[in-house]
C-alpha cells in the first residue's frame, strides 16, 4: 500500500518534497535544536503585521505570518484575491483529475487519521481541501518514514543547524495550521480525533510552547518539518483546542487561501535554498527526491514506518494547508475585515477549490519552473484586483472583429508601405475606430441639435443643391482622416464632391446597350416653324379653237421672226394679253389659244425662253400645258401657213415621237422634243 | 446640348418616385436614346441578383458595369449570363489578366467586409481597365456592390463606384475617387393597404483621396494595397453615410411623424375649445 501511493507522490513538488525531506532526518532528534531558532523569529513577530500589506511579494511577509498565527481574520480578506485568480485556477483545471486520484488515496488513508475523515466530511470545500492537503502531506508522510533512515543521501545532507531550524519552524506552523484547522473545522465533526491522537498529544504538548513562539522561518520551510509528527498532533489539537470556535467561516477563506500559500512556500522554498546549499540541489531535482523517497521507503526494513507514513499523509495533508492558511493569515491582515455573506461563502469555496488544484500543477512542475510561476503569479494579483474594481470596457461582438480585420489590413499595409513610413491604410484604420466611437457619442448629441441641423439640409429648392451639405455638418460627417496629421504628411485629402461638378468614372468600354434600349428609335423633333406645302390638287387645260389660233398666228407672224430682239418684250406682252384673255373668256375659247400659240412661236425664236404659266397653278403641270398647246399650234400652221409645210413631214415625225412620249407620261422629254422640233425655225 | 439634357434628365430622375425608378430611366432613353449609355452608367438602380451555374450557383450582384447586351459577368467565373454568342463574347469587355487578379482578391476582401458589417446579404466587385494597355499598377476602375435583402421588400444597395488614376503631383501618390449611392428601400406591406409604410430613397456622394503607394513593389504588392486603400476608404464612406442616414433622414422622418401627430391632437383640441367657447357666449347671451 504504501508503495502504491508513493509513486505519486513524487510528482508532487520537488522544493516542498526536498524542504521535507531536509528537516526529516534531524527531525525527533532536532526538535530542540528547533525550538532555539524560533526564538529568533519570535523577535520578528512585529513585523508580520505590518507585512500584510506587502503580503506575498516579500518572503517576509510569510515570517511575520508566523508570528501572527493567531489571527483568523485574515482569511476574511483573502476571498477577494481567490476571486482575483479565478483565471488562473481555471487554468489550472485541467489537473483535477489529479487531485481526485490523490483524493482516492487519502481516502484511504483517511480510516487511520480522523483529521482527514472530519475535513472530508464538511463538505464539498472540505474535500478540497483535503486534496491539497493530500498533494502536500504525502511527501510529508513520505518524510516520516524516511526520516529515520540516514542511508539516503539526501536526508544526510541536512544539518543539524537546519534541522533544528526547520523542525522549530514545522513545529510553528503546525500550530498554526492546527488553530485554523480547528476552525475551519468548527463544525465540530471531529470528535474522534482526540482519541485517535492521543498518542501524539504529548508531542504536541511538547511543542506547543513553540509552536506558539513560531516565526516565518517555519512557515517557509513548513510543511516538510510538520509532517514528521506534527500531522497527527495538528488535528489533534484542531479539534481540541479549536472545536468550540467553530467558525466556518475561515475554512472558506483558507481554502482559497491555499493557492496563495503555495506560493509562498515556493518562495520560502527558494529562499531556503539560499541558505541550504544541499537542500537546494535535492529541491531542484524533484524527481530525484521523489525516487529517493522511494528508494528511501524501499530500504526501511520496518514495514511499519511504511504504514505509518501512509497514516501521515492525510494527515500532513491536513497540516499543510492549515500551515498555509496560517501563513496567509498574517500576511494579508490588512484585508477587509467583513466578511463575504454566508451565501457568498459557497462561492468564495468554490473560487477557492481552483485555486487549491492549482497546487497540484505548481508541484508536479519543475522546481525552476516553479520558481518562475510563483515570481509571475505573485505580481499578477495585484493586477488582477483592479479589474474587479474597473472592468475594461467591453468590446462590442462586430467591432472586436472589425477591429481584427482592420488590423489584418494594418499589418498588410505596414509591411507593404513601410519604405513610405507610415501607411495611409493604418492611419485610416486607427481614425476610423476613433471615428466609430466618436459617430455614436455624435448620434447623441446630433439629435438634440437635429432641427438646427435641418436648416442647413432641407433647404428650400434652390438653395443648396443636392450634393452640397452645409458647412456645420460637413464638418461633423468629414472624415476624421483629414485631421491627423499623419495623413496630412502623406497628402491624403479626402474631400467631397459635388455631382454636378464631377461624374464618376465610366464603365467599361465596348458594353453594348441591352436589346430593350437598343430598339428605341429617336422621336424627332419638328421645329416650331409653320411651313406652307403646295400640292396640285387641279391642272387647267386650254385648247385655243383653230380660227382664232390662225388669225392671231398671222397677224403677228412677221414680227416674231423679223425681230429676235424685242422678241421677250413680245413674249411679255402676249402673255398678258393671253391672261386677260383667259380672265375675261372661258378656258376653251380660241382667243387663248392663239395668244398662246404666238406665245409658243416667240418661245421657238428665244432659245431660252422660260415657260409661262398660263393659270395659278405651278409646276410641271403648266408646263405640259404648254407643251401640249405647242403641239397643236404646231398643227394649226401646217394647215394654214404655207410657210410651213416644208418642215411639215419632219415636224410630224417628230411630233409624233413626242406625242408617244407624251402618252407614256413625260412632259419635260415632250416640251424637249418640241423645242427640239421648232429649233429649225429659229434660224429664220 | 446632350450635356443639359443629361443633367436634366437627373434632376428629373432624382425628383421623380424612387420607387419606380426603373420604369422612369426607361422613358427618358426612350425620349433620348442618344443619352442611354450615359444614362444607364449613372443612375443607379436597384441591384439584382443572378447565380452563376458554373459556381455552384453562387449568387453575384448586376449593375449597369458588369453588364453587356442583356447579360451580366459573373465575378466568380469571368463568364456573363446568360451567355452571349461567340461574337459578341469576342467584344464583350473583359478585365486585363493581371486586373481579374486583383479583381479575384478584391471579391474575396469585400466578402470578408460584408460579412463583418453586413452578416449577411451579397457583395460583388467588378473592375475594368481605364487604358487599353494592360494593367500595370496605376489607372483602373471599378464598382464595389453590396446587397441586402431583410425582407422582399425591404432592401439595402449600397453601389460603389471608383476610379483610381496616378496623381499628377507625385507618381507614387494615386487618387481615389469614390462615387457612394446608397439605395435605402424600406416598405412595411400589409395586405390591409390602410396601414402600409413605406420609405424609400438613395443618397449619393462623391470622395476623393490621393493615397500613396510604393510603386517599386511588385504588382502583387501593388495590388494589394490597392484593395486595402480601397477597402479602408469604402468602410469609412459608408459608416459615414450610415450616420447621415440614421442622424438626419430618419430623425427627419421622426419629426414629420410626431409633427402629424401632435397636428392632429391640436385640431382636436381646438374643436372642442370652440364647442366650450360657443357654450359659454350661448350662456352669456341667455342672461
Amino acid at each position: 500500500m504504501s508503495s502504491e501511493s508513493i509513486p505519486k507522490i513524487p510528482e508532487r513538488p520537488s522544493r516542498t518534497k526536498t524542504v521535507e525531506l531536509s528537516p526529516s532526518p534531524g527531525t525527533e532528534a532536532g526538535n530542540a535544536k528547533a525550538s532555539s531558532e524560533p526564538s529568533t523569529l519570535v523577535e520578528k513577530p512585529t513585523v508580520p503585521r505590518q507585512r500584510p500589506m506587502l503580503k506575498a511579494k516579500t518572503m517576509t511577509s510569510f515570517e511575520s505570518g508566523a508570528a501572527s498565527v493567531g489571527l483568523p481574520q485574515v482569511p476574511l480578506q483573502r476571498p477577494i484575491r481567490r476571486s482575483t485568480t479565478e483565471e488562473l485556477n481555471n487554468v489550472m483545471d485541467n489537473t483535477s483529475k489529479e487531485l481526485e486520484e490523490i483524493e482516492n488515496l487519502i481516502s484511504k488513508h483517511s480510516a487511520r487519521s480522523t483529521c482527514k475523515k472530519k475535513i472530508s466530511t464538511a463538505s464539498r470545500d472540505g474535500e478540497v481541501i483535503s486534496i491539497s492537503h493530500n498533494e502536500q502531506g504525502t511527501p510529508l508522510s513520505m518524510k516520516e518514514s524516511f526520516t529515520p533512515h540516514p542511508l539516503l543521501p539526501e536526508t544526510n545532507r541536512h544539518t543539524e543547524d537546519e534541522d533544528n531550524d526547520e523542525t522549530s519552524l514545522s513545529s510553528s506552523l503546525v500550530n498554526l495550521s492546527n488553530d485554523e484547522i480547528s476552525k475551519a473545522s468548527g463544525s465540530g465533526v471531529c470528535p474522534g480525533k482526540e482519541g485517535v491522537n492521543a498518542v501524539l498529544d504529548h508531542k504536541v504538548e511538547d511543542k506547543g510552547i513553540l509552536e506558539n513562539d513560531t516565526t516565518p522561518e517555519g512557515i517557509i520551510q513548513p510543511v516538510d518539518v510538520n509532517k514528521n509528527v506534527e500531522d497527527d498532533k495538528s488535528c489533534a489539537q484542531a479539534w481540541t483546542e479549536n472545536a468550540d470556535s467553530g467558525v466556518k467561516a475561515a475554512k472558506i477563506t483558507k481554502l482559497a487561501e491555499s493557492s496563495f500559500e503555495e506560493l509562498q512556500k515556493h518562495q520560502e522554498e527558494q529562499e531556503k535554498k539560499i541558505f541550504q546549499n544541499p537542500t537546494e540541489e535535492e529541491s531542484t531535482t524533484s524527481l530525484n527526491d521523489k525516487a529517493g523517497i522511494e528508494n528511501s521507503a524501499e530500504e526501511n526494513p520496518q514495514p511499519a514506518i511504511s504504514s505509518t507514513s501512509i497514516v501521515a499523509v492525510p494527515a500532513n495533508g491536513i497540516k499543510i494547508p492549515s500551515k498555509s492558511k496560517s501563513e496567509q493569515g498574517n500576511n494579508i491582515p490588512m484585508v477587509p475585515q467583513s466578511r463575504p455573506r454566508r451565501n457568498l461563502e459557497a462561492s468564495v469555496k468554490k473560487e477557492g477549490s481552483p485555486n487549491v488544484e492549482n497546487k497540484p500543477i505548481l508541484e508536479e512542475q519543475d522546481p525552476i519552473e516553479v520558481d518562475a510561476e510563483e515570481k509571475h503569479k505573485s505580481p499578477v494579483l495585484p493586477v488582477e484586483r483592479p479589474k474587479k474594481h474597473a472592468p475594461p470596457p467591453v468590446p462590442k461582438k462586430p467591432s472586436s472583429r472589425i477591429a481584427a480585420f482592420q488590423e489584418m489590413l494594418q499589418k498588410r499595409q505596414q509591411q507593404d508601405l513601410h519604405n513610405n513610413g507610415t501607411s495611409p491604410a493604418t492611419t485610416n484604420s486607427e481614425n476610423m475606430m476613433k471615428k466609430a466611437t466618436e459617430s455614436s457619442t455624435a448620434a447623441n448629441t446630433t439629435k438634440a441639435d437635429f432641427t438646427n441641423k435641418l436648416n442647413g439640409l432641407f433647404a428650400l429648392p434652390g438653395l443648396i443643391s443636392p450634393g452640397q451639405l452645409p458647412a456645420s455638418l460637413g464638418k461633423k460627417l468629414s472624415l476624421p482622416d483629414a485631421d491627423s496629421p499623419g495623413e496630412k504628411e502623406e497628402q491624403s485629402q479626402t474631400k467631397n464632391v459635388s455631382l454636378s461638378t464631377t461624374r464618376r468614372a465610366r464603365g467599361p468600354r465596348g458594353r453594348k446597350l441591352p436589346s430593350k434600349v437598343a430598339g428605341v428609335e429617336k422621336i424627332e423633333e419638328d421645329s416650331n416653324s409653320n411651313e406652307i406645302e403646295i400640292f396640285n390638287n387641279w391642272n387647267v387645260y386650254s385648247f385655243p379653237s383653230k380660227e382664232v389660233a390662225l388669225e392671231h398666228i398671222t397677224s403677228n407672224k412677221q414680227p416674231t421672226i423679223l425681230s429676235n430682239e424685242h422678241s421677250e418684250d413680245a413674249l411679255s406682252e402676249e402673255v398678258r394679253d393671253i391672261r386677260k384673255g383667259q380672265l375675261k373668256q372661258p378656258s376653251n375659247e380660241t382667243s387663248d389659244a392663239v395668244s398662246t400659240i404666238a406665245l409658243e412661236e416667240k418661245r421657238e425664236n428665244t432659245a431660252n425662253a422660260e415657260s409661262v404659266p398660263l393659270s395659278p397653278t405651278v409646276g410641271n403641270s403648266e408646263t405640259v400645258s404648254e407643251k401640249s398647246l405647242s403641239l397643236s399650234e404646231a398643227i394649226a400652221n401646217r394647215d394654214q401657213d404655207d410657210l410651213t409645210e416644208i418642215e411639215e413631214q419632219r415636224m410630224e415625225n417628230e411630233m409624233e415621237a413626242e406625242l408617244g412620249r407624251q402618252l407614256s407620261g413625260s412632259y419635260e422629254d415632250v416640251d424637249s422634243a418640241v423645242n427640239s422640233a421648232e429649233a429649225p425655225y429659229s434660224p429664220r | 446640348m446632350s450635356d443639359a439634357q443629361f443633367d436634366a434628365a437627373l434632376d428629373l430622375l432624382r425628383r421623380l418616385n424612387p420607387t419606380k425608378l426603373q420604369e422612369n430611366l426607361n422613358n427618358l432613353i426612350e425620349l433620348q436614346p442618344n443619352l442611354a449609355q450615359d444614362l444607364l452608367s449613372s443612375v443607379d438602380v436597384p441591384l439584382s441578383i443572378r447565380k452563376d451555374p458554373t459556381d455552384s450557383n453562387r449568387e453575384y450582384l448586376c449593375c449597369d458595369y458588369n453588364r453587356d447586351i442583356d447579360s451580366f459577368r459573373s465575378p466568380w467565373s469571368n463568364t456573363y449570363f446568360p451567355e452571349l454568342s461567340s461574337e459578341d463574347s469576342q467584344d464583350s469587355p473583359f478585365p486585363s489578366t493581371p486586373l481579374r487578379q486583383v479583381e479575384i482578391l478584391a471579391n474575396d476582401s469585400f466578402d470578408i467586409y460584408r460579412d463583418l458589417y453586413y452578416e449577411g446579404g451579397i457583395s460583388s466587385v467588378y473592375f475594368w481597365d481605364l487604358n487599353e494597355e494592360e494593367f500595370d499598377g496605376h489607372d483602373f476602375a471599378g464598382v464595389v456592390l453590396f446587397k441586402k435583402n431583410q425582407s422582399d421588400h425591404s432592401n439595402w444597395d449600397s453601389i460603389h463606384v471608383f476610379e483610381v488614376t496616378a496623381s499628377p503631383s507625385s507618381s507614387d501618390t494615386f487618387n481615389y475617387r469614390v462615387t457612394t449611392t446608397i439605395i435605402l428601400h424600406l416598405d412595411k406591406t400589409n395586405y390591409d393597404h390602410d396601414s402600409q409604410m413605406m420609405l424609400s430613397g438613395n443618397l449619393t456622394r462623391q470622395t476623393e483621396k490621393d493615397i500613396g503607394v510604393d510603386m517599386s513593389r511588385p504588382l502583387e504588392i501593388i495590388s494589394t494595397s490597392h484593395v486595402a486603400n480601397l477597402g479602408s476608404l469604402i468602410e469609412d464612406i459608408e459608416s459615414q453615410m450610415r450616420n447621415l442616414l440614421e442622424t438626419v433622414y430618419f430623425e427627419k422622418t421622426r419629426d414629420i411623424f410626431h409633427q402629424t401627430k401632435n397636428a392632429a391632437i391640436a385640431s382636436s383640441a381646438e374643436e372642442t375649445n370652440k364647442d366650450a367657447h360657443a357654450e359659454v357666449i350661448k350662456g352669456l347671451q341667455s342672461l
